[in-house]
Order: structure tokens, then C-alpha cells, then sequence
């Protein structure tokens, strides 16, 4: 395996993964449910980074925060948050980035693929999220369903759209990123 | 700012000085017993809580801030399990159907959580993030399969581009709002808007990352962290498993 | 004695773009090299072939006498390379660990990694912020911990890349006198800028290059008389007919 491509690939990742910390942070205030970003780039990162550098930067960000490194937007609490109401849908995110990665490679990139891989994913997210959500809470899925997917569909109907178009404009730059790596590497730089 | 705001804080305690490998385990070992403790075991472990977050000298104000959000969500945790679960009515209400039953639950599964969260806390102020990203990588070596120093390096990447990532995140708003962003009532374009540049600002950052992480010799091997157990650690890890037998032997 | 040899050495980009082209050039040990040229003149390109981030399409790059290709890690430690953004060369959580980041990479022992650290930290006046986080530090700080970092792995040639840019007045002089300093330590310097004002000064040979070729080199007083012609302002003070005077006066 080519060094100079792994620690670009490797960099990259950790930097979605410093980016979905982020996203937790990022609100756009739209109608009367507001925007978070975060989601956003899971799907984003699984695209660009493909299943399984896509999702080792979810699961390096779950890692670093279960372990009580403060990347958790809404404050400290390690694995409380993976324990907690949230925990569904942050597991969530792992099993979404792989499978979007997947199916965007399967499909060699496809538009209509990606589409749908995100929809997949999307749902995947609610399905792990709301059941979640349901067994902590209590309470029966109708509920389960009005406070924890109902509310923010509109709004991920939304980012997926906002995600093909990102990556579609920024795929272009990894691609130079990574040709241009791949020249440059020294020979003996296997170590 | 708020990722720096309940960070490690140079300090000079007990805690401080613990291996972070032994404060790391038990973490993991007292969140996996707690998510299924019972009442006693609980006010056992909130109380020894409270007592290891004086002794490490985290002002109680720290604690509370750096977890404010996470409180919300737990007192919905505690309100929804007062007013779903059948039993006897505290009050005749019909629209606040809060039982004693209820009360009894949502004090227990909301405690549990405020518990892992609490001990959370105390060894993220307690522990620098380089002994908690090495502790990691060493918990990881024996699983193959699983590249731990590279594991450490995408934490320790992760940690410091929180905040740069923040920062440029904040410039950018500015910068679009300054140019009456606000204005676009489209939302998918205000989130490509926002999204395209902080993307294309980390491409960017990555590739310079990459070439000066090659140039100061990034490679599969380098130095490890050198662990030095003393007779302190050894005790700690003592009360730790008396703590954790106690956890899930009381009644 | 020569440190750096560079022999025929060219480069071209992926996109067919030429960086570099037939490059001959020696560099004495203990100089103080000011390489100029207008943005794209493939300053950074020829910089990059000194520790083998990049490989020469033709041509040798070699350090004491040793090819750079044959012994990357070698190279890498020799030349330490300051990047222009400092903020996306900070590795480490806290300014301590983004110094020991070089030394642990290259496998030393715990104790000499720490004297390492220390000294670094210390010459370049960071050693009481050890503890913070490097996002909260100044834009002169950044780059000083940039060196620090670089210092750590104790090189012989430090390559600085537009060390004063998006510095302040007291960031460009803090700067200035490190690297001042070093080279009185006798380490041999390179500086790449494309604004000569602040550093020619202390320089002791002016290299111009221009759309990848070198297009002057000698003594800096008689070199920076031709740098207009190559796209790179002319010192104020030279214009005025006097000499450029050190910034930390």
C-alpha cells in the first residue's frame, strides 16, 4: 500500500471526523425546527471517503468521545451520550456511512445511486435512532416517531440534497488531491 | 469555544497523577455497570462521584456547564417516564398523569446517565488528551486488525481541528451574512452555501496537513508513551474493582 | 563545505504544468540563503525537493554528498521545513506535544525526546505555554512553535517558507530574530519570500528564481539591483539609493 496515499486518506478522515464534531455546533435556523448540520456530513464523508474510511471517521469520533474527549456538541458526558437519548442515531451514523459508502462504490459513483444510498441512509439512521429513543423513553412508536423523526424530515429531505450537490462540486478536489500524491510519492517512502 | 471550555485543566491532584489507562478502564468498566445498577447502587455511585470530582478539584460550576445540553436531555428522560408509566397518581390531574411509579423510573434511568456522564466528566478534566489518545492505542493493540497508532493519530487530528474547524466555520457565517445571507429563503442553498467552502477549506488544510505531518517523518513507527505504574496506581485499581463489585453486588 | 547539492533537477506537475527546470545549485553550510520570486516562480517546488516531499523528474537533489532518495528519513530530519500556514502544520493537542510530534516519529528515547522538546521550547520562548492548546496561541506564536517543532528534531538546515506573512509588526520581528539567531548558531538557513524588505539584511546570498529557472544569485547587494526585472519589489531603501537596514533595529 502506498504510504503518502494512506496519510492523505488518513488526514482527510480525521478531518470529516473533526467536521461531524463540528456539525453538531452548526444550527441554520429555518421554520420552526432548526437545521443541524451535523448528519450532514456523515453523508458527505461517506461519499467522499468511500465505507471504510467514511466510517472509520464516525467511529473515531464516537470513539474519542466515549472515551471523554470533549467532541460531543451539547457538552461532556462520554459514553452517557452513546447510553443516552442521542445514542440511537450517533450508532446510527456509523452503520449510515458504511452502507452509503458502500452502495456509492457499488454504484461507481451514480447519481440516482447516490441519491437513493442517502435516503437508505437516512432512514437507517431513524430506524436505529427511534427505536432507541422508544426502549429509553418508554413510550410507544407513534410517539417515538413524532418526537424523533417527524419533525426533522423535511429538513433531511433538504440536506441530502445539499450533500449531493456539495460533493458533486468538491469530489473533483480530492481526485487532483490524490493524483497529485500519487506523483509526487517518493519511491522508497514504504519505510 | 464551548469543545475548549470543558476540557483538561492543568491540575496537580491524586486523579491528576492516575494512570489514564486505569482511569480509562474504569470509566468503561463503572458506565457499563451503572447503565444497569439499581437504586442503591446508584446513590452509591453518584455520591463517590461527587466525592472524586472534589478530589480532583472540578468546580461544581465546570461540571454543570460543560454538560448543560446533556441535562436537557435528561430531563426529558425523567418526564417522559413520570407521566408513561402506569401506577398510582401523586396528583388528580388528568393532563399530568405523574405516578409514584413513574417518578421512582425516571429518577432511576435518568441517574444512571447522569452518573456515567459525571464520571465522564471527571476524567476528561483530569486527564490529558495525549494520555487519554495513548491510553486508547494501548487498549487497542492486542485487537488485530485495528491500526492502533494510526487509531491515535486520527484522535489527536480530531482534538486539534475541533476548534480550528470552529473558528474558520464562524468566519465563514460572518462572511456569508455580511453579504445578506440571511435574505435567501432557500434552504438548501444556505446549507451549500455554508457547506462548500468549509469543505473545500478542509481539503485544503489537509493537504498541507499530510505534507508537514511527511515532513517531520510521520511514519508506521515512532516513540510510544512510557507508562510508569506505581504502588499508587495499583491501589487505585484495587478500589476500583472493590467500587465495581460493589456496583452490582448491592441489593 | 557544500551542505546541499542540487544537480539538473526539474519537475513538472500532473496537470503538465512546469515547476522546475535544470536546476543547478550548492548551498554552503552555515549560509543564509534568501531564495525570491513572484508567486508560481516554483519557490515552494524546489523547497519541497530538499526533503524529498517531492521527487525529482530529473536530476539529484543531495545532503552532504548523500542522495535524498536514498535515505527520506535521514533528509527529513537534516532539513527541518517550516510551512507558510502555521496553523495547519500544528499537529498536537497542546504545544508541547506538537513539539515532541518530530522526535517521536523518528523513534527516539523518551528522555532524549524531552531534552529535545525542552530545548526547542526554550529557544524559542514558548517553554511556560507548554500546556495550552495551540489554537489559543498568536499568529507569531504559532509560527515560533512552527520552528519549535522543527528545532525539536534537530536539523542542520532550516528551510523557512514566507515565514512573515499575516504577521504582525512584533510577530515579524519575534520571527526574524529566531532565525537570526539560529544562524548564528550555525545552522544554515534558508528563507523563501516574495517581499525582500524584511529579512535581506541578515542574508549573505540572494537567489531570484523565475518561472522555475534561477534567474540571479550572488551577494544580496548586488543581486537585489536586478529583482524588479524578475517580478519581485525592489526595497524601498535600495531605491532611495541606500541599503536595506535590519528590521530589528
Amino acid at each position: 500500500m502506498n504510504e503518502r496515499l494512506d496519510l492523505h486518506k488518513l488526514v482527510i478522515a480525521s478531518l470529516m471526523a473533526a467536521l461531524i464534531a463540528v456539525g453538531g455546533y452548526l444550527v441554520i435556523p429555518i421554520g420552526p425546527v432548526p437545521i443541524v448540520l451535523q448528519n450532514l456530513f456523515v453523508l458527505v464523508a461517506a461519499l467522499l471517503l468511500g465505507s471504510s474510511w467514511g466510517s472509520a471517521a464516525v467511529a473515531v469520533y464516537l470513539l474519542a468521545g466515549a472515551v471523554g474527549l470533549p467532541v460531543f456538541a451539547g457538552g461532556g458526558g462520554g459514553l452517557g451520550h452513546l447510553f443516552g437519548p442521542r445514542g440511537g442515531y450517533l450508532f446510527g451514523f456509523l452503520a449510515a456511512a458504511w452502507l452509503v459508502g458502500k452502495i456509492s462504490e457499488s454504484s461507481r459513483q451514480q447519481p440516482v445511486a447516490e441519491i437513493l444510498a442517502m435516503i437508505i441512509g437516512g432512514l437507517l439512521i431513524y430506524v436505529i435512532g427511534v427505536t432507541w429513543l422508544k426502549t429509553l423513553l418508554g413510550i410507544s412508536f407513534g410517539k417515538a416517531l413524532a418526537v424523533g423523526m417527524y419533525p426533522f424530515i423535511i429538513g433531511d429531505i433538504v440536506k441530502i440534497g445539499a450533500a449531493f450537490t456539495i460533493v458533486k462540486s468538491v469530489r473533483p478536489l480530492l481526485g487532483i488531491a490524490r493524483r497529485d500524491g500519487r506523483l509526487a510519492t517518493p519511491a522508497g517512502s514504504g519505510q | 469555544m464551548v469543545a475548549i471550555a470543558f476540557g483538561f485543566r492543568h491540575n496537580d491532584t491524586l486523579l491528576h497523577q492516575l494512570d489514564a489507562r486505569i482511569k480509562l478502564a474504569g470509566l468503561v468498566a463503572v458506565s457499563i455497570l451503572t447503565i444497569n445498577a439499581n437504586m442503591s447502587a446508584l446513590v452509591l455511585a453518584f455520591f463517590t462521584a461527587l466525592f472524586l470530582l472534589a478530589l480532583g478539584k472540578c468546580s461544581p460550576l465546570r461540571c454543570l456547564f460543560g454538560m448543560k445540553w446533556y441535562l436537557v436531555l435528561l430531563a426529558c428522560v425523567l418526564l417522559t417516564r413520570t407521566l408513561t408509566t402506569p401506577g398510582d397518581l401523586l396528583i388528580e390531574s388528568s393532563w399530568f398523569p405523574a405516578t409514584r411509579q413513574g417518578v421512582f423510573i425516571g429518577l432511576l434511568f435518568a441517574g444512571r446517565l447522569l452518573v456515567i456522564a459525571l464520571f465522564a466528566l471527571l476524567v476528561t478534566f483530569t486527564t490529558r488528551p495525549s494520555h487519554i489518545r495513548s491510553a486508547v492505542a494501548w487498549f487497542l493493540r492486542p485487537i488485530p486488525g485495528i491500526p492502533h497508532r494510526q487509531v491515535a493519530t486520527m484522535i489527536g487530528l480530531l482534538v486539534r481541528f475541533i476548534p480550528v474547524i470552529l473558528t474558520q466555520s464562524a468566519e465563514l457565517d460572518l462572511a456569508l451574512r455580511a453579504r445578506s445571507i440571511d435574505n435567501r429563503r432557500n434552504p438548501l442553498r444556505r446549507l451549500t452555501f455554508l457547506g462548500m467552502p468549509l469543505l473545500r477549506r478542509t481539503f485544503v488544510t489537509a493537504d498541507r496537513l499530510a505534507s508537514a505531518m511527511e515532513a517531520r517523518c510521520y511514519g508506521l513507527h515512532g516513540t510510544t508513551h512510557q507508562w510508569q505504574v506505581t504502588a499508587r496506581d495499583w491501589s487505585a485499581l484495587g478500589f476500583l474493582s472493590l467500587f465495581c463489585f460493589l456496583l452490582v453486588a448491592l441489593p | 563545505m557544500n551542505i546541499i547539492e542540487i544537480s539538473g533537477l526539474s519537475h513538472s506537475y500532473a496537470d503538465g504544468h512546469i515547476g522546475l527546470q535544470q536546476i543547478n545549485l550548492t548551498i554552503a553550510r552555515g549560509s543564509f540563503v534568501v531564495l525570491a520570486g513572484a508567486n508560481g516562480a516554483g519557490k515552494s517546488t524546489l523547497l519541497k525537493h530538499l526533503n524529498g516531499l517531492l521527487k525529482p523528474l530529473a536530476g539529484t537533489v543531495r545532503l552532504n554528498g548523500v542522495p535524498v532518495e536514498d535515505d527520506l528519513l535521514r533528509a527529513r530530519r537534516m532539513v527541518g521545513m517550516v510551512f507558510q500556514d502555521a496553523d495547519s502544520q500544528i499537529v498536537g493537542e497542546t504545544v508541547y506535544d506538537d513539539a515532541a510530534f518530530g522526535p517521536e516519529n523518528l523513534n527516539w528515547p523518551r528522555e532524549k525526546i524531552t531534552e529535545s522538546v525542552a530545548a526547542a521550547l526554550d529557544l524559542v520562548g514558548l517553554e511556560a505555554m507548554a500546556e495550552r492548546s495551540p489554537h489559543l496561541l498568536s499568529g507569531g506564536e504559532k509560527r515560533r512553535l512552527a520552528i519549535a517543532g522543527v528545532l525539536a528534531m534537530q536539523p542542520e538546515v532550516i528551510v523557512l517558507d514566507e515565514p512573515f506573512a499575516n504577521l504582525d509588526y512584533d510577530g515579524v520581528r519575534q520571527i526574524l530574530a529566531q532565525i537570526v539567531a539560529l544562524h548564528k548558531a550555525g545552522t544554515t538557513i534558508i528563507v523563501c519570500v516574495h517581499d525582500l524588505e524584511k529579512v535581506l539584511a541578515h542574508a549573505d546570498r540572494l537567489i531570484i528564481l523565475q518561472e522555475g529557472r534561477i534567474a540571479a544569485d550572488g551577494p544580496p547587494h548586488q543581486v537585489v539591483l536586478e529583482a524588479e526585472a524578475y517580478g519581485v519589489r525592489l526595497p524601498a531603501a535600495v531605491r532611495l539609493g541606500g541599503v536595506v537596514e535590519s528590521w530589528l533595529r
